[in-house]
């Protein structure tokens, strides 16, 4: 069986135990739309420097709706001891990384869809123009984070502090990511077409390669026992 | 209590061995070297020197006058955190996960905290340096603003750190983070540089002319704190390797 | 604060780190030694 239908099937198996429950999907939907809502009452609406502010907005929303659900991905297995089924699997650990992250990827990518019509409602932003470049955005940005986010969620699984320690690790090092994300769709939303933001998104792309490629390589030890 | 403590901790030596069987287990011993004892005559004595070139040799700059004294030990203490400090962490990590060897482990932490004292220096001292100079405490300079992202990745090393106390598992989950995060920070760096060249901030980090005596109290000061931070290390890892010999020791106690 | 204010201040937090990161290793080695003299008399008291 190829590697990448393996990989599928422990992604499938978490999209289909979510959409049964649909519990934290949910959670970081809601977690996302208070983010925004909050920041909204921090700040005037009207203001004239409020482009700058926006895209911040969306992205510190999409980073902690986003956190929620990569604690969620492996809690489940280590409540049952289902790592170590898991583990007892004769496949290559990269596939459980590439499963888990696939999984990581389509849940965070869809909060952030939703998210991002929730603040486009909100801030009136014409979709017809910006969807597919914001849209490319949003995939590069989803790719780093959950690439990172997967390879911390299994280092920070096992330890007490579980939820807070994640959010302690990724934040620093999805510097990049956010401030690559936030200034590209800050000019995508003013207008400027997606060529225009093309540096912001060869970060994206390099930082995308870059840790997927040491998230694999480092996994194994995440989990080893 | 200088030289106490320098007599205990010359003793951790080498690599911690093996089991011993005998009757008697041996304790730490307490023989000095020689090398260690000149190295840290050295870095202080060194130390000593840069701030008396920094302070007193040195010229005062055209521009910025006395203040900008502080440079020839800020700029050096970022040096040696983001060089020698973390690039260790990182090597060790490596290392560690390789051999497995705890030793490597416990450089790493050592180098770790030694990056974030250097670091938290660093951010102390920029804007105190900033201040009288541009009026404004933080002028978000791409060089400094990540230096506080750096301060953040390293303070959550040693924080995942302390929240695992078995020793392999810590080394181990600890290497995996500082290798991304040390592969991080060059990728923060050109990110945050280039959001500076998009939005220029009211200064930059330059303005500065160094003639040749401030050069060389700048070379100088580089030096005499990598010193100060080797020996640093040395003093704190032989500390951590006693720490790890009385354990063993201990446990080989219990189980008689 | 005078300029020489904060040149003095730059080098206070210079010196009080390092200062008290040597505490904090002084303090350390104090505990371990402590470690060893009760580990000498567990040995000695068991033998």
């Amino acid at each position: 069986m190829g590697f990448l239908s393996q990989a599928w099937i422990i992604a499938r198996k978490d999209i289909i135990g979510e959409l049964r429950t649909r519990e934290t999907i949910l959670s970081m939907l809601l977690f996302g739309f208070l983010v925004i809502l909050i920041f909204n009452f921090g700040i005037e609406p009207g203001l004239r420097e409020e482009n700058l502010v926006k895209p911040g907005v969306l992205w510190a929303a999409f980073t902690f709706a986003g956190i929620l659900g990569l604690n969620r991905s492996f809690i489940a297995e280590k409540e049952n001891d289902c790592l170590q089924g898991l583990l007892l699997c004769p496949v290559d650990r990269s596939v459980i990384y590439l499963g888990k992250f696939f999984g990581n990827f389509i849940f965070t990518l869809s909060m952030g869809l939703v998210v991002f019509l929730f603040f486009s409602v909100l801030y009136n932003v014409n979709l017809a123009q910006v969807a597919l470049p914001l849209g490319a955005i949003l995939v590069l940005a989803t790719i780093g984070f959950a690439a990172v986010g997967t390879l911390f969620a299994a280092v920070s699984v096992g330890l007490k502090t579980r939820d807070v320690i994640l959010s302690i690790l990724l934040f620093p090092v999805m510097v990049p990511v956010v401030l690559a994300a936030a200034k590209s769709s800050g000019r995508v939303l003013d207008g400027v077409p997606l060529a225009g933001a093309g540096l912001w998104l060869a970060l994206l792309v390099v930082y995308d390669v870059i840790f997927l490629t040491v998230s694999i390589m480092l996994f194994d030890y995440a989990v080893e026992e | 209590m200088e030289h106490d403590t320098q007599a205990a901790v010359a003793g951790g030596g080498s690599s911690g061995g093996g089991v011993t069987t005998a009757t008697t287990p041996p304790l730490p011993d307490s023989g000095r070297t020689l090398w260690f004892d000149i190295l840290g005559v050295a870095a202080i004595v060194s130390v000593l020197v840069a701030l008396y070139g920094a302070i007193v040799w040195a010229p005062t700059e055209a521009v910025m006058g006395h203040v900008q004294r502080i440079f020839y030990f800020h700029m050096p203490s970022a040096w040696v955190a983001l060089g020698p400090a973390f690039t260790i962490v990182f090597i060790c990590s490596i290392v560690y996960l390789v051999k497995k060897d705890l030793r490597y482990d416990r450089i790493a932490g050592a180098s770790a905290e030694l990056g974030v004292l250097f670091t938290t220096i660093t951010l102390l001292t920029g804007p105190l340096w900033a201040k009288p100079i541009w009026g404004a405490y933080w002028t978000w300079d791409p060089r400094l603003t990540t230096t506080l992202v750096l301060w953040f990745i390293y303070v959550a090393y040693l924080m995942l750190r302390s929240s695992i106390t078995e020793g392999h598992r810590r080394a181990r989950l600890s290497a995996v983070f500082g290798i991304v995060g040390w592969i991080d920070v060059p990728i923060v760096f050109m990110s945050i540089r280039w959001w500076r060249t998009i939005h220029p901030t009211l200064v930059t980090g330059e303005g500065m002319n160094l003639d040749s005596s401030m050069q060389a109290v700048l070379l100088f000061s580089l030096g005499a704190i990598t010193l100060l931070y080797v020996f640093l290390l040395v003093v704190r890892v032989r500390q951590l390797d006693m720490g790890s010999r009385i354990d063993r020791l201990r446990q080989q106690f219990h189980l008689r | 604060m005078s300029e020489l204010g904060f040149l003095f201040a730059g080098y206070a937090v210079v010196w009080v780190a390092l200062g008290g990161y040597m505490l904090a290793v002084g303090r350390r080695q104090s505990t371990l030694r402590r470690e060893i003299a009760r580990l000498e008399q567990e040995f000695n008291s068991g033998e």
